[in-house]
């Protein structure tokens, strides 16, 4: 065999194997079990896909912000109120935000507890200057 | 010429077909994201879905195309099995409309990319099962060297095709592993497999454009290949940052990001050595075209995938700006700067294999190149400003989403400025190649059976040399002393040949347009 073909072929086989057991060690032991209330909410997400509109993690779409921590920001009542009483979206007159029933809304805001304790590294990052926070 | 070659015919027209309908479907979400109120007639969240299962599919079917092209020639023999090529082509255009119908319908897996319901991922796997089966027997049984660069490249890209996509049939409950897996084809596809199938087939390409010496570039290949694999699995890393897995992905990911300029550059530099072996002025308008589809292809690797990535691959950096549309920016700059011109190049070679583009059409081509670079440019501008205004307003100075929406309003019109613009370029380059397949289009969708064996690339050169003849009356001095060299080429072969029939046809043709010529140009005098 041709010596850098050898290299080639020993190149992909490195990098499988490292990719491989740097993905087994990220999920085996790393991360917790998910609660079944938090299951079926995630499923509502994805059925709703609340995901192109919105980024979980920083992915997705650009349109309506990340939802990773929306859980510390608005808490159950205030999510209750936002997805079941659906405001207008910016600048619009007439679209509101998309309606979800109540019984999705408990579900969902039960996902959204559950994403709110993954340890991501903080992210989000905290805004440098709070401008709320200053002005009052 | 292999009658595989006359096969993947499909795939490139399709991928034209697919990359106008995109211009269009995307021209509306922008709107969209610009004036809520408008009402538009696809809902927004299907839209992008439908978006962005293009965007996936899209350089796949062009690649497969590419790959059924290139691969006998590099291989020296057809294809294992001909009427797996149609099957497969069959297969894949028959799941991608079910997923973009599904998805107007409404039916959404809810994971970005990934929205198609799992039967149909199941059908896609299978569509590159066959690929690949097809592939490796062809591989095993060619009489050409084994390690040919060009041969290694397109079996590992289409081999890793299926290996990173099958994780993503079915989702997970932890929304970590959700992720992990769909960066697998997110990026591993886009960034690895899709790469070495790219670098496997423009070399192909040039070695046939320029003449560019085997010999010459083969080194170059491998060590694009080579840096392809090292840097491009890996990198992956630069998507796992703030998912929910360990820190060292900080490192891992930062690192490999890094390394992953090296197999743009060595890309670049293979392509201009090998173009430094041909005159520009002597190409014909088809490869003029199509390298200069190539070289906006180059621009955007080097810039819009290699240079932005690396920026926003850096984990302090990349903290603020993930997530906004600086993203986006590079998506769009990415994904279709540097596939998306790499596809249009390679299927406008193929298709204008044996048809001829009429010259005035060149023009038009032209002006669509001109507008698809333009708009590119203009939105991915356009998208670096709207999400360099979301960093400030969200992560330096705390607005709220809605008030950020209003803020970078101006900028995402610049962007649906500049998709117009591409959007207008896209339908003008689908329109020119359709229009022009047209007549030819029973040939396009023939079946293995019934292509003659009689393809020849002298005679296809010939034939485009006549239609030449025909458009451009003043260089006819030269042409028809190249075309009497071939002539004695074919009247040679020809000797040898037993079925005369066809080619005393083809000749007779060929004199007939002569004195054609000869008779205008007395008429003229
Ligand atoms: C058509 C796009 C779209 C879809 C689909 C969508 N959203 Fe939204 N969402 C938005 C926009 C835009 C905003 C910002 C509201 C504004 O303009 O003030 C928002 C805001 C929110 C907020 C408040 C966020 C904040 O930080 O203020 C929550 C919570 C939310 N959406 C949840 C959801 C859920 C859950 C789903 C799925 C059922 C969903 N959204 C689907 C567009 C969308
Ligand atoms: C050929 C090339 C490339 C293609 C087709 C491509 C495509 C993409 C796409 C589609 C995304 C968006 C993913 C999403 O929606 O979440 C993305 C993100 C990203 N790419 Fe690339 N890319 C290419 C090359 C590169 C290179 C060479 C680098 C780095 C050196 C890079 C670094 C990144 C980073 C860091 C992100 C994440 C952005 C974020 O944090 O949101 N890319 N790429
Ligand atoms: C063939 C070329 C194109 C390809 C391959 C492509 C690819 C993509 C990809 C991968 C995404 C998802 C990542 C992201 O949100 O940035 C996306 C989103 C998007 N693209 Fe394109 N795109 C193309 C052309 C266009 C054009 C011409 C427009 C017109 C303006 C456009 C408008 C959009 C919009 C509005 C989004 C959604 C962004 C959001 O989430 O807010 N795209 N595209
Ligand atoms: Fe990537």
């Amino acid at each position: 065999m041709q010596f850098r073909l050898k290299i080639f072929l020993a190149a992909i086989f490195f990098s499988v194997a490292l990719f491989s057991f740097v993905i087994y060690d990220s999920i085996a032991g790393n991360l917790s079990n998910v609660p079944s209330e938090a299951v079926k909410g995630k499923i509502v997400f994805q059925k709703k896909a609340c995901i192109e509109c919105h980024t979980i993690f920083g992915n997705g779409g650009y349109y309506g912000g990340d939802l990773t921590k929306v859980y510390e920001k608005f808490g159950s009542d205030g999510l209750r109120e936002y997805l079941t009483n659906p405001p207008l979206l910016s600048g619009a007159k007439k679209k509101q935000h998309i309606y979800v029933n109540h019984e999705e809304a408990e579900e969902m805001i039960d996902y959204f507890r559950f994403l709110q304790s993954i340890p991501n590294m903080g992210w989000p990052p905290r805004p440098v200057f709070d401008k709320k926070k200053d002005s009052e | 010429m292999f009658r595989s070659q006359h096969l993947s015919y499909k795939y490139a027209l399709f991928a034209y077909f697919l990359f106008g309908l995109q211009g269009l479907v995307a021209s509306g979400g922008a709107i969209d994201l610009l004036f809520p109120d408008l009402g538009n007639p696809i809902p927004f969240v299907s839209g992008r879905a439908f978006h962005l299962n293009i965007s996936i599919y899209w350089p796949l079917i062009g690649m497969m195309g590419a790959i059924y092209f290139f691969f006998c020639q590099e291989a020296q023999q057809e294809f294992y099995s001909l009427k797996l090529i149609t099957v497969n082509f069959w297969m894949l255009a028959s799941t991608l409309a079910l997923i973009l119908g599904s998805l107007l319908l409404g039916f959404n897996e809810g994971r970005e990319y990934l929205e198609a319901i799992w039967p149909l991922k199941l059908a896609t796997a299978a569509c590159t099962v066959v690929l690949c089966f097809n592939l490796l027997t062809t591989y095993l049984s060619s009489d050409m060297p084994k390690s040919r660069a060009t041969l290694i490249s397109m079996v590992t890209g289409s081999v890793t095709l299926i290996l990173f996509y099958v994780p993503n049939i079915v989702s997970y409950a932890h929304p970590t592993v959700d992720e992990i897996a769909k960066f697998m084809v997110v990026h591993i596809w886009e960034e690895m497999s899709l790469e070495l199938i790219g670098t496997g087939v423009l070399a192909a390409l040039l070695i046939q454009v320029t003449k560019v010496e085997r010999q010459a570039v083969e080194t170059a290949i491998y060590l694009d290949i080579t840096f392809a694999i090292l840097a491009g699995i890996l990198a992956t890393g630069h998507h796992y940052y703030w998912i929910g897995v360990p820190s060292y992905w900080l490192w891992l990911g930062g690192t490999f990001s890094a390394m992953q300029l090296l197999p743009a550059i060595v890309l670049l530099y293979t392509t201009v050595k090998s173009l430094t072996f041909t005159g520009i002025s002597d190409l014909s308008n088809r490869d003029k075209i199509t390298l200069s589809l190539i070289g906006s292809s180059m621009f955007y690797h080097i810039f819009g995938a290699g240079f932005l990535g690396f920026f926003m691959a850096y984990p302090p950096l990349n903290r603020y700006v993930h997530g906004t549309y600086i993203t986006s920016a590079h998506s769009h700059l990415a994904l279709f700067g540097v596939f998306g011109f790499l596809v249009l190049a390679i299927c406008f070679h193929i298709l204008f294999t044996e048809i001829i583009l009429a010259k005035k059409m060149y023009r038009w081509c032209w002006g669509a190149i001109f507008a698809l670079n333009g708009g590119l440019l203009t939105m991915g501008i356009g998208l670096l400003i709207a999400g360099g205004l979301q960093v400030y307003f969200w992560r330096v100075i705390g607005l709220s989403i809605g008030e950020t929406n209003e803020l970078i309003r101006p900028y995402l019109l610049i962007r649906a400025f500049g998709g117009f613009l591409y959007a207008i370029g896209s339908l003008t380059l689908t329109f020119i190649v359709i229009k022009n397949i047209w007549p030819k289009i029973k040939v396009i969708f023939q079946s293995e059976g019934r292509i003659s064996v009689m393809n020849c690339d002298d005679l296809h050169h010939m034939h485009r040399l006549v239609g030449e003849l025909l458009q451009e009356e003043k260089k006819i001095e030269p042409l028809l002393k190249r075309i009497q060299v071939l002539y004695q080429r074919l009247l040679f072969l020809n000797k040898k040949n037993k079925r005369r029939g066809v080619w005393k046809k083809q000749i007779a043709y060929t004199a007939n347009i002569r004195h054609k010529t000869r008779e205008n140009k007395k008429n003229k005098l």
